[in-house]
């Protein structure tokens, strides 16, 4: 694998304090390294922007039934997918979880995305582990948990419905309140099973969280439903928790819920899991309350907030997304009128895009070697052309027709539209994929990380779901 | 990674209890080989004018059903353990009555008894079966049983374990010695080069029936069709076409089969016969099987079947229609409309409607090439109000009776052309457009064919279009059993999923890896997949 070296780098990385100065990155072996005497290749980056390859936290990119989707309602291949992301200067994406009957379709379905690191994580489903949240038998559930991990080939665990219920009478006392069931996870002492993902929901955001660092809100975007959800998550944060959010931009996307109701172009899914998932096509238009939410908690972060901005949209549903969103971010001139006076002093600086896109996804999903380009990480760099395009002219029509309460104080540089949406080049694990704009032709090395943890995925033969399964347990484990 | 123990049936309830097929605890072997030799005098359903089709249970010597006096279900258990696609090992797990087994076999030395096919002429028992040849796949149909113990002598299937008929009849040709003649590399080679000649003179050439082959030979296919400018199709197109339009039309509601098997508590087969198709169906998925909700198996469930003709389904409905395709539109409006003037009249459709306000989860599994427009239409439409009530839920599952890996080849025609029809490189926009827009696939301008055997005679000329039976034809035969007289050219292949692995689909859409049979006789005969490239390869 070549040296590369890259000069005029104006990098950005928050966790080495870097603000954007000019210096120049080493990287050799796949990894950021030590200035070398004798690099193979010099990439000039001629004072443009360096970042860490991104990491989207949160996308619907692999689950049972997204490929009748793509007929359906033009969801992208995984080919287009690994290239949309690419484009973006990403380096990994993480789809929200996968239940363990489904567990080999999304690691298939993972495994064909290019360019792109993925993971997952594994379902809790209550109907097999609730016993031992019932009786309190943290060893029980901490061995299962793992052993969930290991044979769905998954990240962590996370918890898609926080309650039981069910219909039939003789089966009442296995009900669980979510309160039990967060009471629980938030005692949980397995530093590898935390922080425990929660499948955002208006349900959620009411529920009174306890040990709100142990916990990580995905999909928080599409939870906000109302000005209550809103001080929900907001306080949830303030606790300590992390989440992700996706930024919404009035355009149709695929979104995931829990609902069982039927509509035309509406794909209705039981998947082994307690509830059924329904797919289908939700139009927000920028002025509608979901779409603005998000937005509105983004405004609200704090420097000590864990929250991560995810690239597909608010429900996880549209890759790449955060092309379009991040010109709002980052020139204010871009924002549309419905936005606009939403986000009066606001700013959002490449710092604060590195923190929200590089670092706290990294830090969720537990990659120490992602998301910053200290000595070690791996070789994961995209770099920006905030110059490129003829955005100027139009940028500045736009600042022309935006009110004054809008404009922070030194608005900061404005970013010609495209700025953020494809990058100028890309390298992940030390293999260029984009350079000078476009796609050099290399694949560079990709995988589906998983938790590297002792585990026997045996452990779950004590479960209901060993019991009922229609096969053979080996023939539905996740092979590494 | 192994289980230690089996997962699958082994919490099956006892549907057998009347006919006295149930192995107890402290039976002896020789009890139980006595009864599965001289099973209860059967009551051939032949007498009431059946005519079992080629894969029917009943089409082996020796079996019949018992009349039924009534239906309901009681009914449900009158068959026996073979006419069910089941086999003595399940019996005796559930004889046993244990939650689990510490494998599908035991030194008891048993076999399948008076099944003609899978006896063992030679009186060998089971004990003697080399140990990896336990819990194989089956791919027979899109079950994909994985609980399949063979035995094999000289390297040919001597005898199978929980192998049910479709399963049988599948690996039926690698049974005998003289399945082919001896494939050498320089006549395949041959061969290949004289395919790749006829095709690529006749184009735009048709890829028809990849829909039996693994993953890779689909894929192969896909590439092969590329490479000629053609068309690459199932055999069913026309019919997935058709469905998937529904779907795109009225949405859809589906289930993997563990939610079947878990929920279901009114099954119904519309216009599709497991025991036909997919003999263990029953007994794994959606009847017999005990789930997390159904934990008492049948006896927790409703079975419902609406068919032209009699058959052994009927005596384990409890709701039966036998009624022609034109009136399933009646049937379906009573069903959706039970409070309206009733145009549709049947002795078990007030039963049928009260299942149906009772249940809390149904499964209804459709064949949608014995459909038509209006029933797919009205099917959905019913799936959609039952599932907007927010009562109950209603979940289609199409059971294809062609095409043993058909939701594989959906699959990877979704994920590379958006449509599950197929696809078309002849620049025509026919199969591709076929599934988006709903029009009509048209196969007027193929002018030849390279076709993929499934069993039986499906490479035949007969069994195809009328359009396409006068076209060149090349015959991809894994099968062996197409004379070669049938085809312009027939080449032999290896029968993926036993004489070579790959990855199958079941039928809900779950993918699994089936690594084929060791120790199967070397024929010389290589994978579809390959001898699909290679003919690509060649291509002028």
């Amino acid at each position: 694998m070549e040296k590369i070296r890259i000069r005029n780098a104006a990098v950005y990385d928050p966790s080495q304090g870097w603000r954007g100065e000019l210096r120049e990155l080493d990287l050799a072996n796949g990894r950021v390294c030590r200035p070398s005497a004798d690099p193979d290749r010099v990439i000039d980056a001629g004072g443009r922007p360096v970042l860490a390859g991104g990491i989207e936290p949160c996308c619907w990119a692999a689950a049972p039934g997204l490929a009748l989707f793509r007929g359906l309602a033009g969801f992208p291949s995984p080919e287009d997918i690994g290239r949309t992301y690419a484009r973006l200067g990403y380096v990994h994406m993480h789809h929200p979880f996968t239940g363990l009957l489904t567990a080999r379709l999304t690691r298939r379905g993972l495994d064909l995305i290019p360019y792109v690191d993925t993971s997952t994580c594994a379902a809790v489903d209550l109907r097999d582990l609730g016993p031992v949240i019932r009786a309190n038998r943290f060893e029980d559930f901490r061995r299962q948990a793992r052993g969930l991990i290991r044979a769905a080939g998954a990240l962590g665990v996370v918890l898609p419905f926080p309650h039981l219920r069910h219909r039939e009478r003789q089966h009442l006392q296995k009900n669980l309140s979510s309160g039990k069931v967060l009471s629980f996870l938030s005692r949980l002492e397995d530093p590898d099973l935390l922080p425990v993902h929660l499948w955002a929901s208006p349900e959620i955001l009411h529920q009174e969280i306890p040990g709100a660092d142990r916990f990580h809100l995905c999909g928080l975007a599409a939870a906000l439903r109302d000005p209550s959800s809103l001080e929900r998550a907001a306080a949830f944060l303030d606790a300590g928790g992390s989440a992700d959010l996706g930024l919404g931009t009035g355009r149709d996307e695929l979104a995931v819920e829990s609902a069982s109701g039927m509509e035309p172009g509406t794909l209705s899914l039981d998947t082994g899991l307690a509830s059924t998932l329904q797919w289908r096509v939700r139009s927000d238009p920028a002025g509608s309350i979901s779409c603005r939410a998000g937005w509105k908690l983004l405004a609200r972060a704090k420097p000590s907030w864990r929250l991560a901005l995810g690239a597909a949209g608010p429900a996880g549903g549209r890759p790449g997304s955060l092309g379009e969103a991040a010109a709002w971010l980052l020139a204010p001139a871009w924002r549309p009128p419905e936005l606009r006076g939403l986000l009066p002093g606001f700013s959002f600086d490449l710092e604060e895009y590195a923190l929200r896109t590089r670092l706290q996804p990294a830090r969720i999903l537990g990659f120490d070697d992602l998301g910053h380009l200290g000595v070690g990480a791996r070789a994961c760099v995209a770099i920006y052309d905030l110059a490129a395009g003829a955005g100027g002219a139009d940028l500045a029509r736009a600042s022309a027709l935006m009110p004054d309460d809008d404009l922070p104080p030194g608005a900061g540089p404005v970013f010609p539209r495209a700025a953020l949406r494809e990058c100028w080049c890309l390298i992940k694990d030390g293999v260029p994929v984009r350079e000078e704009g476009r796609f050099t032709g290399r694949l560079p090395p990709r995988r589906t990380r998983t938790r590297d943890l002792e585990a026997n995925a045996q452990e779950l033969a004590r479960t209901e779901a060993f019991q009922s399964l229609t096969v053979r347990a080996e023939n539905l484990w996740v092979d590494d | 990674m192994r289980s230690p123990r089996h997962a699958g049936e082994s919490r099956h309830p006892e549907p057998l209890e009347k006919t006295g097929f149930r192995v107890k605890p402290g039976m002896t072997e020789e009890q139980v080989r006595l009864f599965l030799r001289h099973p209860p005098p059967p009551v051939a359903h032949e007498a009431r004018g059946s005519e079992p089709g080629p894969c029917h249970a009943d089409s082996l010597p020796g079996r019949g059903f018992p009349e039924s006096p009534s239906r309901g279900p009681g009914a449900a258990v009158e068959l026996s353990a073979l006419q069910l696609g089941m086999t003595f090992t399940e019996n005796r797990r559930r004889g046993a009555g244990s939650g689990g087994d510490a494998g599908p076999l035991s030194s008891t030395g048993l076999s399948a008894g008076d099944d003609g096919c899978r006896t063992d002429p030679a009186g060998e028992g089971f004990a003697a079966i080399d140990p990896a040849m336990h819990n194989q796949i089956c791919t027979g149909c899109s079950c994909l049983c994985d609980d399949i113990s063979f035995s094999l002598r000289d390297g040919l299937p001597l005898q199978a374990l929980n192998l049910c008929e479709t399963g049988w009849k599948r690996i039926e040709p690698l049974r005998t010695a003289e399945r082919t003649d001896p494939v050498t590399p320089e006549k395949l080679r041959g061969e290949i080069r004289l395919a790749a000649r006829l095709l690529a003179d006749n184009g735009p050439v048709l890829v028809l029936g990849a829909d039996s082959l693994d993953e890779a030979g689909i894929r192969a296919s896909r590439r092969l069709a590329k490479a000629l400018g053609g068309l690459c199709l199932p055999r069913p197109f026309e019919a997935i076409r058709r469905f998937h339009e529904r779907v795109r039309r009225f949405g859809w509601a589906t289930a993997l089969l563990d939610d079947v098997r878990d929920r279901a508590d009114l099954v119904f087969f519309w216009r599709a016969d497991p025991l036909r198709t997919h003999h263990r169906h029953l007994s794994r998925y959606s009847f017999f099987a005990r789930g997390r909700c159904t934990e008492r198996g049948h006896q927790d469930r409703k079975l419902a079947a609406v068919l032209e003709d009699q058959g052994p389904l009927e005596t384990l409905c409890h709701h039966f229609f036998r009624i022609p395709p034109e009136r399933d539109a009646d049937l379906l409006d009573a069903l959706a409309n039970p409070s309206a003037p009733a145009r549709f009249e049947h002795r078990d459709l007030p039963l049928l409607a009260g299942s149906v306000q009772r249940a809390a989860f149904i499964a209804l599994f459709v064949d949608p090439e014995r459909v038509g427009d209006d029933t797919l239409d009205r099917l959905f439409r019913w799936s959609a109000a039952l599932n907007n009530e927010g009562i109950r839920r209603h979940v289609i599952l199409p059971l294809w009776s062609a095409g043993t890996n058909m939701e594989g080849f959906c699959q990877v025609s979704l994920e590379t052309c958006a449509t599950p029809c197929g696809w078309d490189f002849s620049g025509q926009g026919v199969a591709g457009d076929g599934g988006n827009r709903g029009s009509e696939i048209s196969l007027q301008g193929v002018r030849s064919l390279l076709l993929v055997a499934a069993g039986d005679r499906t490479g035949a000329a007969e069994t195809l279009p009328g359009s396409l039976r006068d076209k060149p034809r090349v015959v991809l035969d894994p099968f062996g059993t197409l004379p070669l007289e049938q085809g312009d050219l027939v080449i032999r292949a290896a029968l993926p999923g036993f004489e070579c692995g790959g990855v199958f689909w079941r039928a809900d859409g779950l993918p699994f890896e089936v690594p084929g049979l060791k120790g199967l006789r070397d024929r010389g005969l290589v994978s579809p997949e390959t001898v699909l490239s290679e003919i690509a390869r060649e291509l002028p």
